[in-house]
């Protein structure tokens, strides 16, 4: 293989990122997710520091790709929205998490 | 550069639902009024009064710190430490009788060295077990400022070894240093985190 092939090959790592969850402001998001059960947009505001309309526009893409889901329950006898990953959003993350991984071990300074 | 880790997330997420100072309350609370029951001759009452503010305490939670952090649901390794946490208070809550059985059996079969040497040293004994169950509680729901409490307690009784104060100022003194250190607390989590304004909650769906 030439040189150009092989570097090429090694740069393919990158585009294969899910530029979804590779967006810093849903990578915040999906990390949160990803380390509770479940937690409503109040809980994903103050931890991510983000404006309602700017988490709300994440959490759309997010559900739209179905990542997340959106669900509407009761808790104290009181409606109440809470978002939690889904198998896909979580598959996915952790399949983000592993090619970042690979590709960072990969980029070498020598 | 610090690198992000996932533990790292959760633990900030979990601590950020103790910064309220609703449980420095709580055991404030029930430390001072632990004392007011021993200096009343009222100890049976002490028990009691920890079921009661348990329930105080959750609904605090649910109207000051649920509002203004958002609902959550921490993955079930950290429940199952709550519960470890929960489970360590009320096997220490029976095993506190055990010593009491024990001095009393002893005293009653004549034996006086064991009650003499809890007369004598008693207050260090206190000390000693109170900084423990406090250091153990502080490890297990990972709330450093909990081991402060539990130096303060070792500290206190120590000095009461030495001092000539009825064992109830010991409770008021630390009972009421928790019971600040809470008021504070609470305070600036209100203003760290103001409750969300009503026209915004319509975004939430």
């Amino acid at each position: 293989m030439s040189k150009d092939e092989s570097e090429v090959e090694d740069f393919s790592l990158l585009g294969n990122i899910d530029r979804l969850i590779h967006e810093p402001g849903r990578l915040m998001i999906m990390s949160y997710l990803s380390v509770v059960e479940s937690a409503d947009f109040l809980f994903l505001k103050r931890q991510t520091g983000f404006t309602w309309g700017n988490l709300s526009a994440h959490l759309s893409k997010l559900e739209d790709a179905g990542y997340i889901e959106v669900i509407k329950e009761f808790v104290d006898k009181k409606p109440h929205t809470v978002l939690h990953l889904t198998e896909a959003g979580r598959t996915a993350f952790n399949k983000y998490r592993a090619s970042m991984t690979q590709i960072f071990g990969e980029l070498s300074t020598n | 550069m610090n690198n992000i880790s996932l533990k790292n997330l959760e633990r900030k997420a979990y601590l950020s639902y103790h910064e309220d100072g609703i449980l420095d309350l709580f055991i404030g609370f029930n430390i001072l009024l632990f004392g007011f029951w021993i200096f009343a001759d009222m100890v049976y009452l002490a028990g009691a009064f920890v079921a009661i503010s348990t329930p105080i305490y959750a609904q605090m939670k649910k109207q000051i710190t649920i509002p203004r952090l958002g609902y959550v649901k921490f993955a079930s390794s950290r429940t199952a430490k709550s519960q470890k946490t929960i489970l360590l208070l009320v096997i220490a809550g029976f095993l506190a009788f055990i010593p009491g059985v024990f001095l009393f059996i002893t005293t009653d079969m004549g034996i006086q060295a064991p009650i003499q040497f809890l007369i004598d040293y008693g207050m260090i004994v206190i000390g000693i077990v109170g900084m423990s169950l406090i250091t153990t509680v502080a490890y297990l729901t990972e709330l450093r400022r909990l081991n402060a409490y539990a130096v303060l307690f070792l500290v206190l009784f120590v000095t009461g070894h030495f001092l000539s104060f009825p064992f109830a100022y010991y409770l008021f003194a630390l009972g009421t240093i928790i019971l600040v250190s809470g008021v504070y607390l609470l305070i600036r989590f209100q203003q760290a985190y103001p409750l969300p304004l009503g026209d915004e909650m319509h975004v939430q769906g």
